[in-house]
């Protein structure tokens, strides 16, 4: 059974369409790149499969099931934005994982939050951004789900930063799970994809193997995207 | 998971309810000797009435009072909107990126909102109640015999005319406690619809729908309430016969008038929530 599938997936905000017809099926146990210029409907269809937005048309399935609660206890999903109270502490949010989602492995969340020298009874706000966003990977990244999502990880992060999240992603995520990871950093990102997902304005542009592709047509994923979405 | 839920959001609340429960402790300590000095300057155990400062006095002593009055009186208010602030990031802002990606369905999520907000709305109440008893405490303190007289008869006649009616009584709790329920709903009913209309400005378009739901159903009820409280067929059907006034059937009208908005609210919410849901 594919991790993703969806049919005729579309997407309106009023009459702008932000996804138009998109269907595609994304196998489990992959790490899939979900790559387009800004404003071409990542993160809408990432949202659409964590839950947070209706499809205008079409219909989505995770393992089988609409998005709903059941979905939402198998999909780990990594907003662009800090999702926590600033005001919590790092032991609140992991408390809050641990209450309500029964894949989450709070021994590696400790030990990820030890290696990184973050305090676990400190408080958000008193932290650097990029502790903030550390911290909301690391969480994210202990839970041993079905399906990650995780929409522009490395964006606004330098290359340090970068690397870290990177090999966050390929070291923690449970083996025969699903990762989408949405970003236009393509060099950044390709040594770690199995596959990949062009999105333009809304619509697949293109899919398949990365490997099989760059065999194919000799190109790197990067150079394709440059080509496919070259802009003069 | 309601339970689970209900123990986070009453958490959330408690950073900042409690330094505004610990802003009315304070104001009540300070209520406490302001009507120790006001009783004592009223019934001249501080001052001579004849003394030229008296007038000064008494005047500081009442202002006094009127001043604590309206903060604890601010501070209740500060804890009603702290509420629907905190309604309103859990549910629109980033944070509700988190609300509405955990497994838990939509009426799960208001239920428990709206069960921690009473449990600190009551907290405040309670904190309230003790700041009137503290105060009063200090006038009878410092108020001399005359005013203890005064107030042991004042105190028994209400107990006096509540046991007669008890009836009454149980309406007219049951009908604040189904007035608030209705205003919660209301306020968040409103808060998502709003919020959930426009791409941008939520928050403003979040609190004009507070104010224009609530003008609309204030106009609604009053008429039910005012043809209630005249003493007519609140309907207005056929020529309507004249009836006396009866506190206990005005107050069954409010309660059925505050459990059917109380219900429909809810179930505004929780379609919102579960089917329109715009975060920013």
């Amino acid at each position: 059974m594919a991790a993703v599938a969806c049919y005729g997936l579309t997407k309106r905000y009023g009459s702008a369409p932000a996804l138009s017809d998109v269907s595609l099926e994304l196998p489990a146990g992959k790490i899939i790149g979900l790559l387009g210029p800004n404003g071409s409907g990542k993160t809408t269809f990432i949202k659409i499969l964590a839950g947070l937005l209706k499809p205008t048309a079409g219909a989505v399935l995770i393992h089988g099931e609409e998005p709903g609660v059941r979905t939402k206890a198998m999909v780990s999903y990594l907003p662009e934005r800090m999702v926590f109270d600033p005001g919590m502490r790092v032991s609140d949010c992991i408390e809050l994982f641990r209450d309500f989602y029964g894949d989450f492995d709070e021994r590696r969340a400790r030990e990820m939050l030890s290696v990184l020298g973050v305090p676990v009874d400190g408080k958000l706000k008193t932290f650097s951004k990029g502790t903030r966003e550390k911290v909301q990977l690391v969480l994210v990244m202990a839970r041993r789900a079905k399906l990650y999502l995780l929409d522009e990880p490395i964006g606004g992060v330098d290359p340090a930063a970068r690397d870290f999240i990177l090999h966050t992603i390929v070291t923690a995520y449970e083996p025969g799970a699903t990762v989408i990871l949405s970003t236009h950093l393509i060099r950044d990102v390709e040594p770690i994809l199995d596959g990949f997902v062009f999105l333009g304005s809304g619509s697949v542009i293109m899919s398949g193997d990365a490997e099989t592709v760059r065999a194919d047509t000799g190109k790197s994923l990067d150079e394709l995207f440059r080509e496919v979405f070259r802009c003069w | 998971m309601l339970v689970k839920l209900f123990k986070h959001d009453f958490r959330a609340h408690s950073r900042v309810q409690i330094p505004v429960l610990i802003a009315i402790a304070a104001t009540a300590i300070l209520g406490f000797f302001n009507m120790l000095f006001l009783a004592g300057t009223g019934s001249g155990q501080l001052i001579s009435e004849e003394s030229d400062g008296y007038p000064l006095m008494l005047s500081a002593a009442i202002g006094g009072t009127l001043l604590i009055f309206l903060a604890l009186g601010a501070a209740m208010t500060v804890m009603a909107v702290l509420i629907f602030v905190r309604f309103y990031r859990s549910m629109v802002t980033d944070e509700a990126y988190l609300t509405f990606t955990l497994p838990v369905t939509a009426g799960q999520l208001i239920g428990a909102k709206f069960l921690s907000s009473a449990v600190w709305f009551f907290y405040g109440g309670v904190a309230l109640t003790l700041a009137g008893g503290l105060m009063y405490t200090g006038a009878v303190l410092a108020g001399g015999e005359e005013f203890r007289v005064a107030m042991t008869e004042l105190w028994g006649d209400l107990i006096d005319t509540l046991a007669e009616n008890p009836l009454t009584v149980f309406l007219l709790v049951l009908c604040c406690i189904v007035t608030m329920i209705r205003w919660y709903f209301q306020i968040t009913g409103a808060i998502l619809f709003g919020a959930s209309v426009v791409r941008k400005n939520k928050a403003l378009a979040a609190v004009g729908m507070v104010f224009a739901v609530n003008f609309v159903v204030n106009l609604v009820t009053s008429i039910f309430s005012t043809s209630s409280l005249l003493g007519y067929s609140i309907l207005f059907m056929g020529a309507v016969e004249y009836r006396d006034f009866s506190p206990n059937a005005w107050l069954i009208t409010q309660i059925c008038i505050g459990a059917v908005l109380a219900a429909v609210f809810w179930w505004m919410s929780v379609r919102i929530a579960k089917k329109s849901v715009n975060i920013e």
